[in-house]
């Protein structure tokens, strides 16, 4: 079966002449939860703004469904059925709830955009409260329920989530996972990089580890919470590793 | 001497005086990146400064201390310095095209006192019959325009020298620095409003020199003489010479002028008498239009940047 | 005094108009763009060329010195202003945008482009003054002391309308939103479904034909001249950094203030020197509250 997300070989970076990811690869079947996880500088965060169209891909190729959407621009990307949430800004601050919505509503047919924000609001109450307050307003947790919330109204082919859970207090990051398992269990397709690598193990199917824009370990996230070699990579003992001198 | 050489003279007095001022900018916007959009205000604060205190003394009018040539020159430059210190002091912490907006008030703000403050600069009619410096020891205005012109030679070479060595210093390789990554240069624990605040007043200051030259060289200031174009003039001999090139700049100088020149004498030859009063017009958009050109297809210049300052600050 | 409180709000009208174009492409063009105010005069100028070609095919609408044939030259004068704003942002900066080149060579760039701009009116139409009408209008009497042409409150009527039109497209329709969003955030914007080229003329459109109207309104209770827009740069740059970035109501109260600034002066300073207000009032403002009255969309501090 054709994955949701096929990343081959992909070379990326914000100077073309300065690469930060050297040849990834990576798959996300339709209706998995894959992690990306890795040390601080492992290319994680370059390689969802890299699919999402934010990062100049230099070689190798993206594919969405089996299309090559390799360098398309971001706003046709979303339109294509990429969501991708930032992890930092990833609300409009200055509009209120209401208009971020409508925005992440603005591709779709007036009627069915009211529709799917109500839903929003039936699955975030919290967001209904405050709907005429502005962004800048909510909490740490609010915002990045915003941000899911907008990414979901154009119910996307692939989700991608940028450490959703960083900065989070421990009992609103309790309510960020437990929100990735629900979506699980609606058999949305997401592609997630995460820093807490013991809860982003625990809600994904599959987990790739990345350093230094390497693929390192992949396998079932089950698999890998036991994995030895885990430890090392966050310790910085790449001797150890397999993949040395790709 | 012949009319084409006396001619030659002229030209390249005028084109030095310019070089002057291409040179002061370069190091403002070609080192620094500080987007000067009031040249012309700087460089008739030079001249002003120096014709009210080279001035002779008169009836009604503030200044005419009648100093030295040399001595109101340097008077000149410090006003310009001056006057930089306190627009940069405003706006060099802001956004950085609150500068291009506060200079290019300030030219406007110049243009005003130099039509309006008739006590202090003449209003229109200007500050006339100062004395050419060492006019005297010349038989013929061809003479004298040739020893000008020596004088020229000898004080673009020092401009050109000191800011060659002030940008290849440590201080020089901090403002590239400071304009190519900010906050790398940051972290360097710099103070970077500050930094910029010494380029801009720096650079001020050739630009003031070259208004008090233009004053020694005709002997008179007049509002007519610091039109707003002037500020595109000296930006365009800039960016064909090459910003970031201190060669380049004088280069520049002295070929836009040349077009500048030709042109003029082209539309007065080529363009119907009944044209003739929009010539001027043709002129300036020819301006408008080497600025956006060069901007789109060469932005480095005729010469381009000279790439050894990164180099050397290994 | 009374008299100079109208003549400051016909004139705050005229720069609010100005402000309002300049201020939107700042906030989300992302840079200060010296060329804004040839809008102005190129708008004026295109109506003028449109109405000597269409002749005054029908009277005016007594008290006004004007008819439908001004109206229609106005319209035509904005549609060519979008023109113009669209084809310099293709040309110019949009290639330069694409380059990634710094946003003060955008500046730089809109330095030539006002140049050109302004040399290519003076070329065409000639330096001297003109006027859309040479009819002379009754002043009305509106209080002991103040007399308002009709023009003069339609000028003011039409600035109210415009504005609250455009508040409404701001805040309602989904290009509004959209204009927004990208002051605030171009990635995000984009990352939202929304081709930012698309807001870009937008913007572009907005703000040209809103200078277009400004410059027959200019024309109409003052004069046309080339350099109309050479002289607004000012004010409206003060006006724009008044009522904050990106703050459409900001440019308008703004635009106020300077032009009531402006025509209040000159009881305190002589004449001559009224041209200096606005830039008096940008340093007062970039020195005591850099973003503004009301604060922008971006902000004022950081150099870059």
């Amino acid at each position: 079966m054709t994955p949701a997300l096929a990343v081959r070989g992909l070379v990326a970076g914000y100077r073309r002449d300065l690469p930060i990811l050297h040849g990834v690869d990576l798959e996300v079947a339709a209706g998995e939860i894959v992690t990306v996880v890795g040390p601080n500088g492992a290319g994680k965060s370059t390689l969802v703004k890299a699919v999402a169209g934010l990062v100049p891909v230099s070689e190798g190729r993206v594919l969405l469904a089996g299309q090559d959407i390799t360098g398309m621009p971001p706003h046709r990307l979303a339109a294509a059925g990429v969501a991708y949430v930032p992890q930092t800004r990833n609300v409009f601050a200055t509009l209120t709830i209401e208009e971020n919505l409508r925005l992440g509503a603005a591709a779709l047919p007036p009627a069915m955009g009211r529709e799917r924000i109500q839903a929003a609001y039936a699955r975030f109450p919290a967001l209904a409260a405050h709907a005429r307050s502005r962004a800048r307003a909510l909490s740490g947790g609010q915002r990045q329920m915003l941000a899911f919330a907008r990414a979901l109204l154009a119910a996307p082919r692939l989700l991608m989530l940028d450490e959703p859970s960083a900065g989070l207090a421990p009992r609103v990051m309790g309510e960020v996972f437990a929100m990735l398992a629900a979506l699980r269990g609606e058999g949305q397709t997401i592609l997630l990089v995460e820093q807490n690598v013991r809860a982003a193990l625990a809600v994904s199917d599959r987990t790739y580890v990345l350093a230094e824009g390497q693929n390192r370990i992949d396998g079932p996230s089950r698999a890998l919470t036991e994995d030895p070699r885990m430890a090392s990579i966050y310790l910085g003992d790449m001797a150890a590793l397999p993949g040395e001198g790709r | 001497m012949s009319g084409f050489a006396s001619y030659l003279v002229f030209f390249l007095i005028v084109a030095s005086i310019y070089g002057v001022m291409v040179l002061g900018l370069n190091l403002q916007w070609g080192y620094t990146g500080l987007f000067n959009a009031g040249v012309v205000g700087f460089y008739a604060i030079g001249a002003y400064g120096t014709a009210i205190l080279a001035g002779p003394e008169r009836e009604a009018l503030v200044g005419g201390f009648g100093l030295p040539y040399p001595l109101a020159l340097l008077g000149g430059m410090a006003a310009t310095g001056v006057a930089a210190l306190v627009v940069g002091l405003a706006t060099l912490r802001l956004r950085a095209e609150y500068l291009a907006i506060a200079t290019f008030g300030t030219a406007i703000g110049v243009q005003l006192v130099a039509v309006n403050f008739e006590r202090l600069t003449g209003g229109v009619n200007g500050l006339i019959g100062l004395t050419r410096p060492g006019f005297a020891w010349f038989g013929t205005p061809g003479a004298y325009n040739l020893f000008f012109l020596g004088v020229m030679a000898v004080l673009v070479a020092a401009v050109f020298l000191a800011l060659e060595a002030a940008v290849r210093s440590p201080w020089g390789r901090l403002l590239k620095a400071v304009r190519e990554d900010e906050t790398a240069a940051r972290s360097l624990g710099k103070n970077i409003a500050r930094l910029r605040l010494q380029a801009f007043v720096l650079g001020s200051i050739p630009i003031g020199l070259a208004g008090g030259l233009y004053v020694g060289f005709i002997g008179y200031v007049s509002p007519l003489d610091f039109l707003p174009i002037l500020t595109f003039q000296v930006w365009a001999m800039l960016i064909v010479g090459g910003s970031g090139n201190n060669a380049g700049a004088l280069l520049g100088a002295v070929g836009v002028w040349a077009l500048w020149t030709m042109s003029g004498l082209a539309i007065s030859r080529l363009v119907p008498v009944a044209w003739q009063s929009q010539a001027g017009a043709i002129q300036v958009l020819l301006i408008g239009l080497l600025i956006v050109v060069v901007l789109l297809v060469r932005p480095q210049g005729l010469l381009g940047e000279r790439a050894t300052v990164s180099r050397e600050a290994e | 005094m009374l008299q100079a409180l109208a003549d400051g709000f016909l004139s705050g009208a005229i720069i609010a108009l100005g402000a309002i174009g300049l201020t939107l492409t700042m906030g989300i063009l992302r840079f200060a763009n010296f060329a804004h105010a040839e809008l102005i005069t190129w708008g004026a100028y295109m109506a003028l060329a449109v109405l000597a070609l269409t002749g005054t095919f029908a009277g005016p609408w007594s008290p006004l010195s004007f008819g439908l044939p001004l109206v229609a030259a106005a319209a035509a004068g904005a549609a060519a202003t979008v023109v113009l704003a669209l084809a310099v942002d293709r040309l110019v900066y949009r290639p330069l945008r694409s380059r990634a080149a710094g946003h003060m060579t955008l500046v730089f760039a809109s330095f030539g482009v006002s140049l050109v701009v302004r040399m290519l009116v003076l070329i065409a139409f000639g330096g001297a003054a003109t006027y859309y009408s040479h009819s002379l209008q009754i002043a009305v009497r509106v209080a002991p002391g103040l007399r308002i042409l009709p023009d003069q409150m339609f000028v003011l009527g039409l600035t109210l309308v415009l504005v609250l039109g455009l508040h409404l497209f701001l805040s309602r329709s989904r290009m509004g939103l959209a204009m927004r969003a990208l002051a605030e955030d171009p990635e995000l914007t984009a990352i939202h479904g929304i081709d930012p080229a698309r807001v870009v003329g937008w913007t572009w459109a907005i703000g040209a034909a809103l200078a277009a109207v400004a410059g027959v309104l200019y024309g109409l209770t003052i004069q046309l001249r080339p350099e109309i827009g050479f002289h607004l740069i000012l004010p409206l740059f003060a006006a724009a950094i008044l009522g904050g970035v990106g703050n459409v109501w900001g440019a308008v109260v703004g635009g106020f203030v300077v032009g009531l600034a402006e025509s209040l002066s000159v009881l305190f300073i002589p004449p001559g020197y009224k041209p200096a207000v606005p830039f008096l009032i940008l340093i007062a403002v970039l020195a005591l509250r850099p973003t503004g009255l009301f604060a922008g969309t971006s902000s004022a501090g950081g150099h870059r």
